[in-house]
C-alpha cells in the first residue's frame, strides 16, 4: 500500500457515536412516530490523511448510509463527525456547500448516477460550475483534463452518458467527483455493479488517483478481496454497529470477532488445495431487523460462540492492539 | 497542437471510441417522431387547421356572422339562383355558374350563413381551448406538483389534499351553476368584480366561464403526475449526486429533475388535449359555453341537430371537423409517448 508506511498521520476525518435513525411514522396530516430503523447506530472511528479505509458488511448493514450520513447527505440523528476539526454535523446552507468541495463521493450505479439528460462535460463540468471555479472556456479545459485523467477520451464531452460502457460512465462519476480537488472521497460500493475484469481497472485507478493526488478515502464494498486490496484499514459493520476495525493485514490473518471470523470463511481461496481444506463457518438464521435490534450484542442471535452476557450488556468497543497498531473489536469475548 | 490530437485519438482508440455524432435523448425523441407517419400526418392537419384558424379571414368565403336568409339550409356543393323571393336549384346545363348561381361549398345553416366559414372561425375556439388548457394545465400543475412532491413531507400531505378535495367536487355542475348565476346577474345588471368579471366574459365572446371551467379541470390530473414523477426521481442518486457536488433546491429542480420528468408529463397533456376541446364542444352544445355568434362547433352541432333528418350536414360539417382535430390530437399524444418512451419503440 502506497501510503501504509507506519508513521502516526494526523486525522483527517472523526467520526463519533453517529447515529442515523429513520423514523417510521404513521397517520395522514397528524404524524406520529411509531418506530426508527436505525440504520446506523453509534460508530465511531477516523481516517487519516491519504489512507483507505475499507468499510465492509452485509447488505442492509448501513454502510451506505453511514457515507452519506458522514457527507451531510442524511443529517445525522445523533453523534459527531469532524472533517479537518470542523463539525459537519452544525454546518448549513451556504457554509456546508462550500464544504462539499472537499469532499465528495462515487456512487454505486454508474448508471443511475448520471443524469442522462446532461453531456459528459457538463456532468463533469456541473461542480464547477456551482462551486464558481471555472466558466467558459476555462472550464472546458479542465473537464478534458479531468477526463483524461480518469482514462477517457477528451473528445467525449459533448456525448450523453447512455453512449458509453458501464465502466466508462465509472470513470465519469469518479472524474465529476474530482472536480473540485477535494480530499477525501467516499467511494460507494464503486464498482459492485461492474464486470469482474473492469473492476480491476477502476481499483487501479482509484490507487492510481490516491498516490497523484494525495487522496483519503472511505472504501464502501461488501467484496472482502477487493477490500483488502485496496485497505490500508478495514472496519466490519453489522446491523448498524462497527464489530472490529483493524489494519488489513491483522484483520485476514488474526479476525478477532466471531462475525469477521464468519465472513472470511466465506471467502473463496484462489489455490485449490488450501480452498479444499477451508473451514466455512456457516451462520444460522437472518439479520435481525433494523428497527428492532437484539438487547446487548446486535450479533448474538447468530452468534456461534454466544453467551449469557451477551443479551444483557452491549459489547464495549476497546483496543486489543497496541497504540501503534490499533485492533479496535466489539465483543464479550474479550 | 496537432501530436496533441494524436496522442487524444490513441486516448480515444484505447479506451473505445464512439461513431457517430453525440445523440441526446431529445434529439433521439425527435428523430423517432419524426419516423412515425401517422403522427407527422396529424402534425401537419392541426398545423394547417391551426393556420386556417390564424387567417381566417383570407380563407372563408364569407365573415361568420353574414346572413343571407334567402340561402337559410342551402346544401353543400349545390348551385342555386334566387327568383324573387324564394330561392331555387341553379340548372347546371341552361344556367352557367356565374349567372347569379351561387355555391355554398358545405351548405349554409338555418341562419342563411356560410358553414365552411363558420367551421373555420370554429376552429379557432377550439384550438384556443387547446393551447388554454393545455398551458394552465403544464404550468399550474407541473409547478404545483414539484413543489408538492420535492418539499415532500407535510407540505406534500396538505397540498395533495387539496387537490383530492378538488377532485372530489363535482367541478362540471360547479362551473354550470356558476355560468347560469352570472348570466342571470348579468340580466340584473351587476356591479363590482362580478361585474367586471360578466364584462370580461361579454368582451371574450362566452369564453372566461369555459376557460375557468377547463382550467380548474385540467391541472389536477397534472399535479398529481408531476409529483409522482418528482418522488420517482428524486431518490435517484444523480439527484444525490448533483446535491453531494453543492448543487441548491433551484439547481437540482431545474436543472436535474424537470428535464427529465418533462417527457412523460407532455405525454400526458398530449393525451388530454382531445378532452379539453370535447368539453369546450359540449358546454357550448348545452349552451354555456361560448356566446352566439361566435361559432363553435358545439354551438353548430346544437344549432343543427334539430333538423337533423332534413338538413344533416349542418350537424355532419361541425361534427367530422371536431371528429377530425380530435383525432389528430389522439395520434400526435400517441407519437409522442412512443417517442419519448423507448420501451415501446419497435414493437
Amino acid at each position: 500500500m502506497s501510503s501504509n508506511n507506519g508513521s502516526k498521520k494526523d486525522v483527517l476525518l472523526e467520526v463519533k457515536g453517529l447515529k442515523m435513525y429513520f423514523p417510521i411514522t404513521k397517520g395522514i396530516i397528524i404524524q406520529k412516530k411509531i418506530a426508527d430503523v436505525k440504520a446506523v447506530d453509534g460508530i465511531s472511528f477516523n481516517i487519516k490523511h491519504g489512507e483507505t479505509l475499507g468499510l465492509v458488511g452485509e447488505s442492509g448493514c448501513g454502510k451506505s448510509t453511514t457515507g452519506r450520513a458522514i457527507l451531510q447527505l442524511y443529517r445525522p440523528t445523533a453523534g459527531s463527525v469532524r472533517f479537518e476539526g470542523k463539525e459537519l454535523t452544525e454546518m448549513k446552507g451556504e457554509t456546508l456547500r462550500r464544504q462539499r468541495r472537499e469532499m465528495q463521493m462515487i456512487f454505486q450505479d454508474p448508471y443511475a448516477s448520471l443524469n442522462p439528460r446532461l453531456t459528459v462535460g457538463n456532468i463533469v463540468g456541473e461542480p464547477l460550475e456551482v462551486h464558481k471555479l471555472a466558466s467558459g472556456k476555462e472550464r472546458q479545459e479542465r473537464v478534458q483534463e479531468l477526463l483524461k485523467l480518469v482514462g477517457l477520451n477528451p473528445y467525449f464531452v459533448n456525448r450523453y452518458p447512455h453512449e458509453f460502457s458501464g465502466g466508462q460512465r465509472q470513470r465519469i462519476g469518479i472524474a465529476r467527483s474530482l472536480a473540485v480537488n477535494p480530499k477525501f472521497i467516499v467511494a460507494d460500493e464503486p464498482i459492485s455493479a461492474l464486470d469482474v475484469s473492469i473492476q480491476a481497472q477502476i481499483v487501479n485507478l482509484l490507487e492510481d488517483l490516491q498516490a497523484n493526488l494525495g487522496l483519503t478515502y472511505l472504501f464502501i464494498a461488501h467484496d472482502l478481496s477487493m477490500v483488502r486490496h485496496i485497505s490500508d484499514r478495514i472496519a466490519v459493520m453489522y446491523l448498524g454497529k462497527l464489530v472490529e476495525l483493524t489494519d488489513h493485514i491483522t484483520l485476514y490473518e488474526d479476525p478477532l470477532h466471531p462475525y469477521t471470523q464468519a465472513l472470511l470463511s466465506a471467502v473463496p481461496i484462489p489455490d485449490p488445495y488450501i480452498e479444499e481444506k477451508r473451514q466455512r463457518i456457516v451462520l444460522e438464521g437472518d439479520v435481525p431487523s433494523p428497527t428492532n435490534p437484539p438487547s446487548g450484542c446486535n450479533f448474538r442471535t447468530r452468534c456461534p460462540r454466544v453467551m449469557d452476557i451477551c443479551a444483557e450488556k452491549d459489547p464495549e468497543w476497546k483496543n486489543m492492539g497496541t497504540p501503534e497498531n490499533e485492533h479496535w473489536v466489539a465483543c464479550h469475548l474479550y | 497542437m496537432a501530436a496533441e490530437n494524436a496522442s487524444l485519438e490513441q486516448l480515444g482508440q484505447e479506451f473505445g471510441q464512439l461513431k457517430g455524432k453525440p445523440r441526446s435523448p431529445m434529439g433521439d425523441a425527435v428523430r423517432e417522431f419524426k419516423r412515425n407517419k401517422v403522427a407527422m400526418i396529424s402534425v401537419v392537419f392541426i398545423l394547417i387547421i391551426a393556420t386556417l384558424a390564424v387567417f381566417a379571414p383570407f380563407f372563408t368565403p364569407y365573415g361568420f356572422n353574414v346572413q343571407n336568409t334567402s340561402y337559410a339550409r342551402a346544401k353543400p356543393m349545390t348551385p342555386y339562383v334566387i327568383t324573387t323571393d324564394k330561392y331555387e336549384l341553379c340548372h347546371w346545363k341552361e344556367t352557367p355558374m356565374d349567372f347569379g348561381c351561387t355555391v355554398y361549398i358545405l351548405g349554409a345553416d338555418g341562419l342563411g350563413r356560410d358553414l365552411l366559414s363558420r367551421v373555420i372561425y370554429g376552429s379557432r375556439i377550439s384550438l384556443l381551448v387547446a393551447i388554454i388548457g393545455s398551458s394552465v394545465s403544464l404550468i399550474i400543475g407541473t409547478i404545483y406538483g414539484v413543489i408538492s412532491g420535492y418539499f415532500g413531507g407535510k407540505t406534500d400531505d396538505i397540498m395533495m389534499r387539496i387537490v383530492d378535495f378538488l377532485w372530489a367536487l363535482p367541478v362540471l355542475v360547479i362551473i354550470i351553476i356558476m355560468t347560469v348565476y352570472f348570466k342571470a346577474l348579468a340580466r340584473a345588471g351587476a356591479t363590482g368584480f362580478a361585474g367586471f368579471l360578466i364584462d370580461l366574459d361579454q368582451a371574450m365572446g362566452g369564453l372566461l366561464f369555459m376557460f375557468i371551467a377547463i382550467g380548474a379541470l385540467s391541472w389536477l390530473g397534472m399535479a398529481r403526475q408531476a409529483r409522482g414523477q418528482i418522488l420517482s426521481h428524486k431518490k435517484k442518486e444523480y439527484v444525490e449526486a448533483a446535491r453531494s457536488i453543492g448543487a441548491g433546491n433551484n439547481r437540482i429542480i431545474f436543472k436535474h429533475l424537470l428535464p427529465n420528468i418533462i417527457g412523460p408529463l407532455l405525454v400526458l397533456e398530449s393525451m388530454a388535449i382531445p378532452g379539453y376541446i370535447g368539453l369546450e364542444a359540449f358546454l357550448s352544445f348545452i349552451g354555456l359555453g361560448v356566446n352566439p355568434p361566435t361559432p363553435s362547433w358545439g354551438i353548430m352541432i346544437s344549432e343543427g341537430y334539430l333538423g337533423i333528418k332534413s338538413n344533416p350536414h349542418l350537424v355532419l360539417v361541425p361534427g367530422t371537423a371536431l371528429t377530425l382535430l380530435t383525432l389528430a390530437f389522439n395520434y400526435m399524444g400517441d407519437g409522442i409517448r412512443d417517442a419519448i418512451d423507448p420501451r415501446i419503440h419497435g414493437r
